[in-house]
């Protein structure tokens, strides 16, 4: 196959030449050389030209072979599949121009950072997947874990929030914990740090509900600077971090200088971005209209001024005041090189970006030194420095009280500032509960400014010729300053006289020392073995205060000095420390066995001092088929890998197995108990794994796949367990019941990665990569069999167990009644089952407009054929987990051009759309609605003349639809959680099309420009979803895994367009 | 080239460098069970919370539900009380899981005291008179309890430490006979009986808080277990009783 296509290739080209011949400039002499692979074996079908002349070139001979006319000075390039191309200098002297190509880097021989050392790829035995930093910043993005959405198989990224520097969960492989964290953990340059966003004051202090407040861990992290991501996922290749480890590991390394001449580059863009959509909601004429009817229906008083609809104009449209199209700005200047003895990496970034909701921004200023010294022959020093600013605003999404759900409910009479050009609100009588969101945007502040300083300096030492000793020191401290305000203010009838100021200060101090040996026993063609042993400290400290002011005298002075104390001021101080003793094993038997062994024995201050220690062993074996005799000659690489590990999860608070002790008042005045059993065997959540796993090239690598299969099983999960009322109670007064090992849950699926290199000819190159995901997560075992975890949206919502966790079942459905549609006559009321608490005379319902079940009301099902509608009836009606995810990937390169197109797809994922409670269920029946509410239930009086109260006079208009009628008292409760209300949010999205064009060298040259590529970029740009709402892509709520893809007004991820330019000097 | 084996060496010692302190990190903004009970009056203060709040949900109406309304010494027939009156209660009733809870409130404080205190104390270097004398307090406050428990319930689960339990995860206990609670309950007040001292601050349980309630338990088991050590019961009863009405202090 391969064969036949070089062959006619070659002849089509000689054929070509043949005639371009005549056409060849006199000075043109005739060129030969041979091209080879690293082992000196000629390469046949490579394409050689001449650079920036499109009529010369040739492919070489069965033995690796070419002539080329070519005049001296000229370049020639050699492009040949799975190799890097490689352009040589043709020279004055006429000898010989031979070519060495390498192998691609991408493939097999690329090396691959596993933790406490690199691997070749072709000798890893567990799974480790990799992403590049050029394929992360195909993506626009505020922070480095968004860019890994769809680019790894078994990562399911979802932001969580489309706001600047919102949180993301990345579930490596499914979720692992109920109640503990289930971020992986980042390494950063040996730095490592737990993946969980930190918590801003929010919303809720000043009253109200909160919304999202969790922010971006990895927001100090420059995206700009990094050269390499690896994620390990499977436990033999995690176990090596231990009782961290359970969530997936996250390695993210710098870029770092290379010797040679030093490479000056900027990256720049400037990006547009703007809601890919609105809803429909109701313009003013449609919403006076609709109160006119529901004055009607429920006997109100309607208001004057919506008498005649047609006098009115389309009002405010609320979603365009909160939306902006938003600017962002990224500018990166980077200086590396280096000489034998020294490598340096010096970089400088801004970054800015508006959100597309007033009121929300951020912005970094950071900056990296990276650099690598060969102090001696035998010694080796470096270090990396880095250090960030970031400012965010942050505007209150998600929830009721969040500007996008306010934007939605505001009537449309109400105009975003009053005659005088003050903020306008709506007016008594005819309000709906809703604030200014424009107003809200712009005046609750939440700022969050964070300094983080990043560092490591390590040494090298080569012991003996195959021993070294490598020790490494490093730190990462943290300042944060968050401010929260709730000023003063009088939008219409909403008055607030009461501003609130609150101001929280963090730091944090980390260090870790490392030492570890790696010594090569063996390295002989059949036996090589490597062995890594060491210990490692690590401790992190942390301190804060929280102070807040009430009554400041002006809105405009925001600071604590200001005001009087509302709250006493309150601070906190804790730390956390890790040992740890680690080894690992690597042995290779004929190139053809591998073997891998690690072992980890971590302590934690975390846990109580009689499990204090935990083990994390691992084994793996891979067996590269490929190299086999038999299987010589077919030119494929094929490996089968085989893994078990352990690992653990300690990301949960401190102190958990102690007790802390409250006080009490009694007879003799303060007392003090404790507050809860303490249980000093506490341990880490263990997960064990099984993994197995094929690589697969063929074609020299024109066709790679990764495929893997895992069973894992979390168990000993920490959960405050609930004890027999005669052991302790959760009553306030009661001694809390302890957190206990108790429980188990699986995650089981399978995750693959096809990279192919569809064409590769001389001018074009099309590469495709496609990452599928699967993963299926069910709870096997809770502390009672009948166990259950419940999560609700609001204390005075309907959703008060809005997902419920069981055994048997995966972590956080949705759990509610399941709807029949819509009554339609009396006689359809009373044959139903029972839906309100009182029956009436006759035991069924009683139909009754204001204090009973009425046409136009939801008929509910009975689930167990009781006769009656309650807590019973409610079932399992979503699940939030996906099927599976997707991304799929294609590089386009014609010439100078490069097209990407990145598309990345969720399936089979539940949405709870809490935010068409507000929109489509007339809660308030003064707040705006959807249009669709047009459709709602309708009444058709049999007698036009009798009753709209005579249940036998009122029969349902318009049978079919899935909007009840409104009603102020809803009786029939038509808003609780329901099926009503689960949407399917599967969707593909188009998340990035980049076009690129790399100006001709010879034109840049003369400007000492190496390389000057220009390119557009549009992301997030349509997404195919039934899903009604704003973004399909939910998230969990503040990373919480039993509260996903629960839509309640999240802020929609942007469209981007941008602009970019990428210079090397 | 002397350097690298100082590193070495280095590294050798470093390995072991990691003591048991450095994964000690007790809380230090907070006062907790184990940094709490440094002298004696954090002990005493831990002890005065065996008073009051944790008797609450028993007292306030489960006692009297059960006591008075029950003897018809007391006419209240609304509600969930209602049903004490009327002897319609049920396992449903609230008051009565209150009083259940409530009582096994008094002996979950009197535990964490029984079982935690001690070591920590200790450690801290405060007196073993001092720690005797609490956990007689508190044991005096578990027996009571135990009391109460036998004489409402009959028959029930005797926890003595359930932070044990619930690390075995052995969380489902057997019912103990009711012979078993009254010598459970006998244990705890004669231990108090013998440790507390003879006087304290006003409202403090004493020795002869003690040997009253000895004297009240005796008697209900020589009343209630009709067993063959009746007589020897009934004379326990009147010994604790003489010994302590006899006392100029408490003479009626």
């Amino acid at each position: 196959m391969m064969q036949q296509f070089t062959f006619q290739t070659r002849w089509r080209l000689s054929a070509m030449l043949a005639l371009l011949c005549l056409t060849t400039v006199l000075s043109a002499q005739t060129v030969r050389g041979k091209v080879t692979d690293e082992s000196g074996a000629g390469l046949p079908g490579v394409t050689v030209r001449v650079v920036n002349v499109s009529d010369r070139g040739t492919t070489t001979d069965a033995l690796g072979a070419y002539t080329l006319p070519a005049a001296v000075g000229e370049r020639l390039q050699f492009v040949y599949t799975g190799y890097e191309s490689r352009i040589m200098t043709v020279p004055a002297d006429g000898s010989p121009v031979d070519a060495v190509l390498q192998p691609l880097s991408t493939v097999l021989s690329e090396t691959v950072v596993v933790g406490y050392g690199t691997q070749k790829r072709s000798d890893l035995t567990g799974s480790v997947a990799s992403v590049t930093g050029d394929q992360l910043r195909s993506s626009v993005t505020t922070n480095l874990d968004q860019a890994l959405q769809g680019r790894i198989a078994g990562v399911q990224v979802t932001q969580n929030s489309g706001q600047p520097g919102g949180a993301t969960s990345i579930r490596i492989r499914g979720a692992n914990s109920i109640t503990g964290s289930n971020e992986p953990l980042y390494v950063i340059d040996g730095i490592p740090f737990q993946g969980d966003g930190a918590a801003v004051q929010g919303f809720d202090w000043a009253g109200g509900a909160n919304g999202q407040n969790r922010v971006n861990p990895l927001a100090a992290i420059n995206p700009q600077d990094i050269v390499s991501v690896e994620v390990l996922k499977d436990a033999s290749a995690t176990a090596i971090y231990g009782a961290r480890a359970a969530n997936g590991v996250v390695l993210v390394t710098t870029r770092r200088g290379k010797k040679g001449e030093s490479k000056i580059s900027y990256n720049g863009y400037y990006g547009s971005q703007s809601t890919p959509q609105t809803l429909d909601m109701m313009n003013l004429q449609q919403f006076a209209d609709y109160q006119l009817q529901i004055s009607n229906d429920l006997g109100l008083q309607p208001n004057q001024r919506y008498l005649d609809p047609t006098l009115l104009g389309e009002g405010t449209d609320w979603q365009e005041e909160i939306y902006r199209t938003a600017g962002m700005a990224n500018h990166q200047l980077s200086i590396s090189g280096g000489t034998d003895k020294m490598q340096y990496a010096i970089s400088g970034g801004y970054f800015q970006q508006d959100g597309i909701i007033l009121g929300s921004s951020f912005d970094r200023y950071s900056t990296r030194i990276n650099l690598d010294i060969q102090a001696k022959e035998w010694f080796k020093v470096g270090g990396s420095f880095a250090y960030a600013n970031t400012g965010e605003k942050i505007t209150i999404s998600d929830g009721g009280d969040g500007i996008i759900s306010q934007a939605l409910m505001m009537q449309p009479d109400v105009p975003v500032r009053d005659l005088d050009g003050n903020y306008a609100g709506p007016e008594a009588n005819f309000s709906a509960a809703s604030y200014n969101p424009v107003a809200t945007a712009l005046l609750r502040n939440n700022t969050l400014d964070r300094q983080r300083l990043m560092g490591n300096i390590f040494g090298d030492l080569r012991l003996f010729r195959n021993l070294t000793f490598r020790s490494e020191i490093g730190f990462d401290d943290n300042h944060s300053l968050n401010k929260a305000f709730h000023p003063t203010y009088k939008w219409g009838v909403l008055v607030n006289t009461e501003s609130r100021l609150l101001q929280r200060e963090e730091s944090s101090f980390f260090w870790i020392w490392k030492n570890y040996l790696t010594w090569n026993v063996f390295d002989t063609d059949a036996h090589k073995l490597t062995a890594m042993a060491g210990q490692e400290a690590q401790k992190g400290s942390w301190h804060g205060s929280s102070v807040t002011k009430r009554k400041l005298p002006s809105n405009d002075i925001q600071e604590i000095s200001q005001g009087e104390t509302a709250v006493p001021p309150t601070g906190w101080r804790d730390a956390a420390s890790i040992a740890s003793y680690f080894t690992r094993l690597n042995y290779s038997l004929f190139d053809r066995y591998l073997f891998t062994f690690t072992l980890r024995a971590d302590g934690s201050s975390k846990f109580g001092p009689e499990n204090r220690w935990g083990y994390f062993p691992s084994g793996s074996l891979a067996w590269r088929i490929g190299e086999e005799r038999f299987m010589r000659g077919l030119n494929t690489n094929l490996k089968l890998r085989l893994g078990y590990g352990e690992t653990g999860n300690q990301a949960i608070p401190n102190y958990l197995y102690g007790s802390s002790i409250l006080t009490i008042n009694s007879p003799f005045g303060t007392a003090y108990r404790q507050e809860k059993i303490s249980n000093p065997q506490l341990k880490w959540e263990a997960t064990r794994q099984y993994n197995v796993g094929v690589d697969f090239s063929v074609l020299n690598g024109r066709i790679d796949l990764t495929l893997d299969w895992y069973n894992k099983r979390t168990s000993d999960m920490l959960l405050q367990i609930n004890v027999p009322s005669y052991l302790g109670g959760s009553d306030w007064l009661d001694i809390q019941s302890p957190y206990a090992n108790v429980g188990s849950l699986e995650n089981k699926g399978i995750d693959f990665s096809i990279t192919t290199h569809n064409v590769a000819s001389r001018n074009f190159q099309w590469n495709t990569n496609l990452t599928f995901t699967r993963n299926r997560n069910k709870v096997i075992e809770l502390d009672k069999p009948d166990a259950f975890f419940l999560r609700r949206l609001y204390w005075y919502s309907e959703f008060q167990s809005a997902t419920r966790t069981v055994v048997g079942e995966p972590l956080g459905q949705f759990y509610g009644y399941v709807t029949e549609g819509i009554f339609t006559d009396e006689a359809d009321i009373k044959n139903h089952a029972l839906q309100v608490p009182t029956p009436g005379a006759d035991g069924k319902n009683p139909v009754d407009k204001r204090t009973g079940v009425w046409i136009g009301d939801i008929k509910f099902k009975d689930l167990n054929g009781d006769g009656v509608i309650n807590t019973d009836d409610q079932t399992f009606i979503g699940n939030p987990n996906p099927d599976f995810t997707f991304g799929f990937n294609n590089d386009f390169s014609y010439k100078n051009f490069d097209l990407t197109v990145f598309i990345t797809g969720s399936q089979g994922a539940d949405i709870l759309n809490y935010s068409r409670v507000l929109t489509e269920g007339m809660t308030n029946v003064y707040s705006n609605q959807a249009a669709s509410v047009f459709n709602r239930a309708q009444y058709r009086l049999i007698d036009p003349n009798g009753s709209d109260t005579d249940p036998a006079n009122v029969v349902l208009a318009n049978p079919g639809t899935d909007i009840p009628r409104p009603t102020t008292t809803d009786n029939n409760r038509n808003n609780r959680m329901s099926d009503r209300f689960i949407e399917d949010g599967s969707y593909v999205r188009i998340q990035n099309v980049r076009l690129g064009y790399a100006l001709p060298r010879s034109l840049t040259t003369r400007f000492k420009i190496e390389k000057l590529r220009i390119y557009v970029n549009a992301q997030n740009v349509y997404t195919f979803t039934n899903y009604s709402g704003l973004d399909p892509e939910i998230g969990a709520f503040n990373q919480d895994p039993l509260l996903q893809n629960v839509d309640m007004g999240r802020y929609p991820s942007p469209r981007v367009w941008t602009f970019g330019i990428d210079v090397d000097f | 080239m002397k350097l690298k084996y100082l590193f070495s060496i280095l590294f050798v010692l470093s390995m072991n460098a990691c003591s048991k302190e450095f994964l000690e990190i007790p809380p230090v903004d907070r006062l907790t069970a184990d940094n709490f009970y440094r002298n004696a009056s954090d002990v005493r203060a831990a002890t005065a919370a065996l008073y009051g709040v944790p008797w609450f949900d028993f007292n306030d109406k489960f006692f009297w539900l059960t006591g008075d309304c029950m003897s018809g010494n007391m006419y209240y027939t609304y509600d969930q009380e209602g049903q004490f009156f009327y002897f319609s209660f049920t396992p449903g009733n609230a008051h009565l899981s209150a009083g259940w809870k409530g009582i096994y409130r008094v002996v979950s404080y009197a535990n964490s005291i029984i079982n935690d205190m001690p070591r920590i104390a200790e450690n801290n270097g405060v007196s073993r008179g001092v720690i005797d004398g609490a956990i007689a307090e508190a044991r005096f406050m578990r027996g009571t309890a135990y009391y109460f428990i036998a004489e409402y319930w009959g028959e029930a689960p005797i926890v003595e430490n359930a932070g044990a339990l619930v690390a075995a995860n052995d969380l489902i206990l057997p019912k103990n006979t009711k012979a078993n609670l009254y010598e459970f309950a006998r244990r705890d007040l004669a231990f108090a009986a013998e440790t507390l001292p003879a006087s304290d601050g006003a409202g403090r349980v004493t020795q002869w808080s003690a040997k009253g309630m000895l004297a009240k338990l005796h008697l209900t088991m020589a009343q209630n277990l009709g067993d063959s050590k009746s007589a020897e019961n009934f004379a326990k009863a009147r010994d604790y009783a003489a010994k302590s009405s006899k006392r100029a202090a408490f003479r009626l």
